[in-house]
């Protein structure tokens, strides 16, 4: 059973367009959704949790239709978004007692101990929080109710990279159970990169492709050449291209250059960058 | 079992994995029958993707390096010497290869690369 | 709903215990006074307090982040509504407390023990108006398009009355012939307000886009 499947997504607004999204997230994976802000990455989580309505397509969470017992779904989702929004005058205790009673399966214990790792105080307001710390509490809720799906939602950005590891880490120890699994949404691709299993790139409400990562970075890769040389080259090798005046880059397909050619290996962020300049 | 990992330059890391492995397997490092960590502890231990490890310990299982018990998870194959010879084989036949690209890029010509090596058995 | 609860209570505990504190002042004057009027302006205050938590709660982003917890959207708007009146009950209780205190205090003179619980438990339904019609436009187009809908049903109501004025005379009439019955058909349809206000509310909410 897949934890998450979605079908034909569509969702239209005015002046931006999610158009007809297809994404299949298999149990016990990570799965990196990467695309620049205003890609749709939110209103595809938005649309994931209920939170706005689909103008068309299907959402199934752990098999079942995202529409349905949405109270019961969410004991079993973790979700953190960009902006945690407790309200100020919280303190950490009191959102615990406040989870205690919201959340079925609710581990008081595990909560206390993410804070403690975390450093996060149990006794200062909410408002006095730095960035950071807002987002561990958040990524602490999320997880002290035993949910098998964890959907993040930007939540490592504006995270120094001391708290960016901490926190990768702990999505990793996550799936060490193969029931739990994640989808993380990102502009910062390098948190995702070791990380995840699978690839999503979204530009413009389209989804460019969604691929295991590993396959991705074997597919494709960085030549440097003469830009003779990269003429000569099958215009549909060529995923993207960069001339300037000492040469010529382009990502390529592996198995479509000449034997012999030197292939160096590619970044998921160069990936992308050169897939939007190239539609572009 | 000792596994690193080069992120950065180097063979995609399924290969790594598999080709560190398959060293320890036969070098004797990793004895017969040993438990190898689970395809998901590696791959969390190393933080990288489940994909990457069940990719190296099904080449090496298909290899004949490995072996997996139902719900007990993988371990080390007795020692196959067919296999090791195989391996070995398989080394020559790669540096041949090797040695014949080169050749034909300096313009070294059969005959003059079997002298060379008839010189270099010699020593 | 326990934790909804839980949370705006915390709040009001923040935010709020003015309110309260005033109540018992004003319940205070009362004792002293005798001025029965002290006790209806705390009662209205009470009623502010949903918007006031509903300004905080936007201002904290709450309401896009409540989605991610097994909460329904009618329990997110109950919540409102329900510790509003657990609150004006708590108004009720300390004015009548205050009442008791003053015919202890001060015996004789204004009204009979009775007379007085009978009006500090209908006052306080004064406290629900305000509530119920600021709460639907709120909920339906969050705080700050929907107190610009609150102020125009005040104009509204207030220009209403102004008509009515006219007309004090015969309304007057109208409203002695029901003579002992106009208490409890107040408090009726005070009650059915609200619970037509919580129902928009909820109907409202569950349709709203976040």
């Amino acid at each position: 059973m897949n934890a998450l499947e979605i079908k034909g997504l569509t969702k239209a607004y005015r002046d931006f367009r999610l158009d007809s999204l297809d994404l299949v997230l298999p149990s016990g994976c990570i799965m990196g959704l990467i695309g620049e802000n205003g890609a749709g990455k939110s209103t595809t989580i938005k649309l994931i949790l209920n939170t706005i309505r689909r103008d068309a397509g299907t959402i199934t969470i752990m098999g079942k239709d995202n529409r349905k017992n949405v109270q019961l779904m969410k004991e079993d989702v973790g979700i953190v978004l960009d902006d945690v929004g407790f309200p100020e005058c919280l303190t950490g205790k009191q959102v615990g007692k406040i989870m205690r009673n919201t959340y079925r399966n609710w581990d008081n214990k595990a909560y206390e101990d993410y804070l403690r790792k975390f450093s996060v105080p149990m006794d200062k307001e909410f408002k006095d929080f730095s960035r950071g710390m807002k987002m561990k509490l958040g990524i602490a809720v999320a997880m002290s109710h035993d949910p098998k799906l964890l959907i993040l939602d930007e939540a490592t950005s504006g995270l120094d990279p001391v708290v960016r590891d901490e926190v990768v880490e702990m999505l990793n120890e996550f799936t060490r159970d193969e029931g739990h699994s994640i989808l993380i949404s990102s502009h910062i691709v390098s948190d995702l990169e070791k990380l995840c299993d699978y690839i999503a790139f979204l530009h413009k409400g389209k989804l460019l492709l969604c691929e295991e990562k590993d396959a991705l970075l074997e597919e494709f890769g960085i030549i440097h050449c003469a830009p003779e040389t990269l003429r000569e080259l099958d215009a549909s090798a060529v995923k993207g291209k960069k001339e300037t005046a000492y040469g010529a880059e382009a990502i390529v397909k592996r198995n479509a250059v000449p034997v012999g050619m030197d292939v160096s290996p590619i970044g998921i962020e160069e990936l992308f960058v050169f897939m939007v300049k190239e539609g572009k | 079992m000792n596994v690193f990992i080069d992120n950065k330059r180097g063979a995609p890391i399924y290969d790594q994995i598999y080709s560190q492995i398959k060293a320890q397997i036969i070098n004797g490092e990793l004895k017969e029958d040993e438990a190898l960590p689970s395809i998901r502890n590696l791959a969390k231990d190393l933080r990288i993707s489940v994909i990457t490890t069940k990719r190296a310990y099904d080449e090496l299982e298909r290899e004949g390096f490995i072996y997996t018990l139902p719900a007990k998870g993988c371990f080390v194959a007795p020692k196959n010497v067919e296999l090791l010879r195989e391996e070995s084989l398989k080394k020559i036949e790669e540096y041949m290869q090797k040695i014949a690209q080169l050749a034909v890029s300096c313009g070294l010509s059969k005959e003059e690369v079997v002298e060379m090596f008839m010189m270099n058995w010699e020593e | 709903m326990k934790g909804l609860l839980l949370k705006e209570s915390y709040m009001i505990n923040k935010y709020c215990r003015m309110y309260l504190v005033l109540v018992c002042i004003f319940g205070a004057v009362f004792v002293i006074s005798g001025n029965e009027f002290m006790m209806f302006y705390p009662v209205v205050l009470t009623g502010i307090i949903p918007m006031s938590l509903i300004s905080y709660d936007e201002r904290s982003k709450w309401y896009v982040y409540a989605e991610a917890f097994p909460y329904s959207r009618k329990q997110i708007v109950s919540a409102k509504y329900l510790i509003t009146l657990f609150y004006l009950l708590a108004a009720v209780v300390i004015l009548a407390a205050a009442g008791v205190i003053k015919s202890v205090l001060f015996p004789g003179g204004g009204m009979s023990i009775k007379e007085y619980l009978f009006v500090v438990s209908t006052v306080p339904l004064a406290g629900l108006f305000i509530p119920s019609i600021m709460l639907p436009p709120v909920f339906k187009m969050g705080a700050e398009k929907g107190r610009i809908v609150y102020y125009v049903e005040i104009f509204a109501i207030a220009l209403i009355f102004g008509i009515f004025s006219e007309f004090q005379a015969e309304l007057a009439r109208w409203l002695a012939y029901f003579g002992s019955l106009i208490v409890p058909i107040a408090i009726a349809g005070m009650l059915l307000l609200f619970g037509i206000s919580w129902m928009l509310s909820v109907k409202f909410y569950e349709r709203r886009e976040l």
